[in-house]
């Protein structure tokens, strides 16, 4: 994904409340992450909805997708979300039954449009 | 033969070998097996050849719980409710011959293996093609399809072979008319089975006619197939001898009244980015001697078992592009779960589809669910019947388990399922279906405690008294009716010419 003037903007003004290299880390986390996702809007749209209904926190999403995928390449992810559908780990928004890794990499999104990360 | 009752001079006396009891799916085909038995065979039905306002009018009743369409969930004419058959067709898994004690599923007191033989002589009685219900490869030979590796042991693909479907009353029309040894008596209805003193055995059949007159019967075997509804209420007014009702001396006609369970719409929505395999699920095959099939998915028998859920048949259709609905997901979640999932490595160039999933759902036998007499009567003087019947919470919470499995399944495979049936509350009455499945009214159970019919049919208690058809399922799996109808009563008619049911 390309960094555009939008997340500038929101990364600047994290960066007046954030610690310098505690900031960095994060969004290079939350990018690595987010690559996962090529079509961040539809996924946030998921996110959002997921995020109100839960109350979910940016900081505790990221550090549960870090857990999960390790470094977040695309294998990795697929065999998150079937052991999240083997063990149960199965999160409802508005019907649609969808794995925890999936709910949260939406949830990542959500608060990356949001600049909330 | 056939034979208008209407034209009988009142009084007349029949006396007959085996006197059978309405011209579905199961007197048919017991008229059809016995007519080389050497034995006189009566067949009797209340309609004629054709529907009739009058006659399909003795099938009202009251509704006491779901508002049940019991004069149009039936037929009242030769041939029986075969008239307006679907045709699906697949024999009850042998878990449901097993019974579950959590649920209070009682066991047949026969088993699968038993009935397969029977199971095998009905494919041609309904027209099917090979007895392919289990293995996927005739069918993948005729679709070219391959089949979805599911994971996981939750959910399983089988088969159903759609009968064309057969029309008893027409397909076998000419086999009873030409049947020496068969008399078909057309427009006579059986108001009442008179039993002697001890009610021990049945004597005489009281017949009347729509157009005023009656007549007796007299077998020496009398078998009651009137329908899963119609043989409980037969038995329950035939009351002048036994008062409680033929063979009710434990208080069990009419009761554990099941259906399989549906809904109005969809239960659930599939989501899939890739949606290059999944018409193995709902395409059907083309015609294949007078059948075609197609793929279903059920619970494992794992699953069942550890679960304690209930049989489900799971039935997928192609629905439509995601957001093509928006009224019915005003958040545009379905192409937003599509995106995500195109995202998470499905082919990004194809558009995506949402499937809808159909259900019948396997019921728990309930006494409370039953038939009864009213105080009203018909046309003929018999009194109306009142079918209470509602699903329960049991049911209801084992299909939104059946849908969570369905969910981790399609899940795990690259899917998103929408469930649509909302978790942890009872039915509302807008949401329960049902699919004019009429069984259990006369259960067949080893102990007379337990059910009405034994093992092979007869009447407890009642030695020349069998009854055929769906009234005498203890369960009924989450499979049709109609061909273990025709099975059972192959098995019964055998039975009959072996000579060990009189």
């Amino acid at each position: 994904m390309t960094i555009n003037r939008r997340h500038l903007l929101v990364g600047a003004a994290l960066l007046a409340l954030l610690p310098g290299p505690a900031f960095a880390a994060a969004i290079n986390d939350s990018e690595t992450l987010l690559a996962l996702l090529p079509d961040r809007e539809a996924a946030a749209r998921l996110g959002e909805t997921w995020v109100q209904q839960e109350r979910q926190r940016p900081d505790a999403v990221l550090q549960s997708l870090k857990q999960r995928l390790d470094g977040g390449d695309a294998d990795k992810l697929r065999d998150a979300i079937a052991e999240d559908f083997r063990s149960g780990a199965v999160v409802k928004i508005e019907g649609w039954q969808i794995a925890r890794t999936q709910a949260e990499l939406c949830a990542l999104a959500y608060f990356s449009k949001a600049g909330s990360l | 033969m056939f034979i208008d009752g209407r034209s009988l001079p009142s009084g007349t006396v029949i006396e007959t070998d085996i006197a059978i009891i309405g011209a579905g799916a199961a007197g048919i085909t017991l008229a059809r097996e016995l007519r080389d038995s050497g034995r006189e065979i009566t067949l009797i039905e209340s309609g004629s050849l054709e529907l009739e306002a009058d006659t399909q009018a003795l099938y009202e009743g009251e509704s006491g719980a779901v508002e049940y369409p019991l004069a149009e969930s039936r037929l009242r004419f030769f041939g029986g409710t075969t008239n307006h058959w679907g045709g699906w067709c697949r024999p009850l898994l042998p878990i449901d011959f097993e019974g579950r004690d959590a649920l209070q599923i009682p066991a047949w007191p026969l088993s699968r293996a038993e009935l397969e033989p029977y199971y095998r002589r009905a494919q041609p009685v309904c027209q099917l093609g090979a007895f392919d219900f289990d293995d996927p490869e005739p069918w993948q030979a005729r679709t070219g399809l391959a089949p979805i590796e599911l994971p996981g042991d939750d959910l399983i693909t089988r088969f159903f072979i759609y009968s064309p479907p057969t029309r008893f009353g027409e397909v076998y029309r000419d086999d009873v008319a030409k049947a020496a040894k068969v008399k078909t008596y057309l427009n006579s209805n059986v108001v009442e089975i008179l039993p002697n003193t001890e009610a021990n055995r049945v004597e005489r059949l009281k017949v009347a006619t729509l157009g005023g007159n009656g007549f007796e019967i007299r077998p020496k075997l009398c078998i009651l197939a009137v329908g899963g509804i119609e043989n409980a209420r037969l038995l329950l007014a035939s009351n002048s001898v036994q008062t409680t009702g033929l063979g009710n001396g434990n208080d069990l006609v009419g009761r554990y009244f099941m259906e399989h369970v549906t809904a109005p719409g969809d239960v659930a929505a599939i989501a899939l980015a890739d949606e290059t395999r999944i018409p193995y699920y709902y395409v059907h095959t083309p015609d294949v001697d007078h059948a075609s099939m197609r793929a279903i998915l059920m619970p494992s028998d794992a699953y069942l078992q550890r679960s304690n859920g209930l049989g489900i048949s799971l039935s997928l259709y192609e629905a439509h592009k995601p957001g093509a609905e928006p009224k019915a997901d005003a958040k545009q979640l379905e192409p937003a779960v599509i995106a995500m999932l195109k995202s998470l490595g499905s082919d990004a160039e194809r558009s995506g589809m949402i499937y809808g999933v159909a259900c019948a759902l396997e019921p728990v036998p309930s006494p409370e669910n039953r038939v009864t007499l009213t105080r009203d009567r018909d046309a003929l003087g018999l009194p109306k019947l009142r079918l209470t019947w509602r699903p329960t919470r049991t049911e209801r919470d084992a299909l939104t388990d059946n849908l969570g499995a369905l969910a981790r399944t399609f899940g795990a495979w690259g899917g998103a399922v929408k469930v649509l049936v909302p978790e942890g509350t009872d039915w509302a009455d807008d949401e329960i279906g049902w699919g004019n499945h009429h069984m259990g009214t006369t259960r067949m159970a080893a102990d007379p405690k337990q059910g009405i019919v034994d093992a092979n049919g007869r009447v407890h208690g009642i030695g020349n008294l069998l009854i055929a058809g769906s009234s005498v399922f203890p369960s009924c799996g989450a499979v049709n009716p109609t061909y273990t109808i025709v099975a059972l009563a192959i098995r019964m008619a055998d039975h009959i010419k072996g000579g060990s049911l009189g």
